[in-house]
């Protein structure tokens, strides 16, 4: 960090080549499509390239800021946004071409995503830190700038609000 | 452990032990040996397993790598001129805008909306004068030709007297 500072060009190609997909895999798990979430960390990349001196090495690890930067920068934009209906059998598939194990499989994982994007952002964001992401319980409340406590009672409504949800879907994943 | 904190713990964190606090995690996994720990896995179990059916997102796109590596050069040449101009964050988000806006394309732009403006003036003449009736024809001619006017005019006069004495 140092070193993209003071304007290192190597240093920033290396963090991209070694954090990039990890920010990534966030943004879409929040925002929901990839289009939308390479838009938001392209936006964080050029905050952190226009005020790189604003990050604290001795506060904490780099990826742990710039998680925070991708996740505040998706939150903000999903609060600006407001959701756009599709018509229905939008993305309907053509099924006939499909396996009955297949669908199956394709329902369970559908249900899945449906259960997680219907929780509220923050919420969501915990489960992604702490379960997808695989961040310490420490790392990802200082990601939400919360602290442990309300980091777990986030885990613990999202977690029992899916359970809920899965637990009335046809495919009786639980 | 107690049950409590146990349950509480696998509510937050789930059935994995990998992501159970460091600093329980010797604890939980004692609790967890016993028949009320065991059940309470259980259950946990069954969430963690449908979160495992949640697709992992597709890794970064070369192209996009390659739009986020390419910043640095776009970030310091909007920042020597000041502000980032609206054209400049336009260009940063769609690298296609530079092709459209090379001097080449924008006469090529240029003459193709000259071509469909002319070709749309033309068709519309076309069209308006195919939509003229007889009668406008009619009037057309009578403006144009004085003599014709005004031969309809005594025609028209002397149909006027012819009622009046009738």
């Amino acid at each position: 960090m140092a070193a993209l500072v003071s304007g290192d060009q190597t240093a920033y190609a290396a963090l991209i080549t070694r954090h990039a997909d990890r920010f990534l895999s966030v943004a879409t798990r929040l925002m929901g499509n990839q289009a939308s979430a390479e838009d938001m960390v392209q936006d964080a990349f050029i905050k952190l390239l226009t005020r790189a001196d604003k990050f604290n090495a001795e506060a904490g690890r780099f990826t742990t800021w710039f998680y925070r930067v991708v996740s505040n920068r998706c939150l903000d934009e999903l609060r600006r946004k407001r959701p756009v209906a599709l018509p229905e059998g939008y993305d309907k598939e053509d099924e006939t071409a499909q396996t009955d194990a297949s669908l199956i499989e394709r329902d369970k994982k559908e249900a899945v995503e449906g259960a997680l994007n219907t929780l509220p952002e923050r919420q969501k964001l915990a489960i992604t830190l702490c379960y997808f992401e695989e961040l310490s319980n420490k790392e990802a409340a200082e990601v939400m700038d919360i602290n442990i406590k309300a980091l777990e009672s986030l885990l613990t409504r999202g977690r029992q609000s899916m359970k809920n949800q899965l637990a009335t879907q046809k495919s009786a994943l639980l | 452990m107690e049950h409590k904190i146990f349950k509480d713990m696998v509510e937050a964190y789930g059935a994995a032990p990998a992501r159970w606090p460091a600093d329980m995690r010797d604890g939980a996994e004692g609790f967890a040996a016993t028949e009320a720990g065991a059940e309470i896995l259980r259950t946990a179990l069954a969430l963690d397993t449908a979160l495992n059916l949640s697709q992992a997102p597709a890794p970064a796109r070369p192209a996009f790598l390659a739009k986020l590596q390419a910043l640095p050069q776009q970030v310091k040449a909007a920042s020597s001129k000041g502000r980032a101009s609206l054209l400049q964050k336009l260009r940063w988000r769609m690298p296609e805008l530079n092709n459209w806006l090379r001097p080449g394309a924008l006469s090529a732009q240029g003459t193709a909306l000259a071509t469909a403006l002319v070709l749309g003036v033309w068709v519309g003449g076309q069209e308006a004068a195919a939509e003229q009736t007889p009668f406008d024809e009619e009037l057309a001619l009578l403006e144009l030709t004085p003599q014709a006017s005004s031969t309809l005019d005594a025609i028209l006069l002397d149909e006027t007297l012819e009622g009046d004495t009738q």
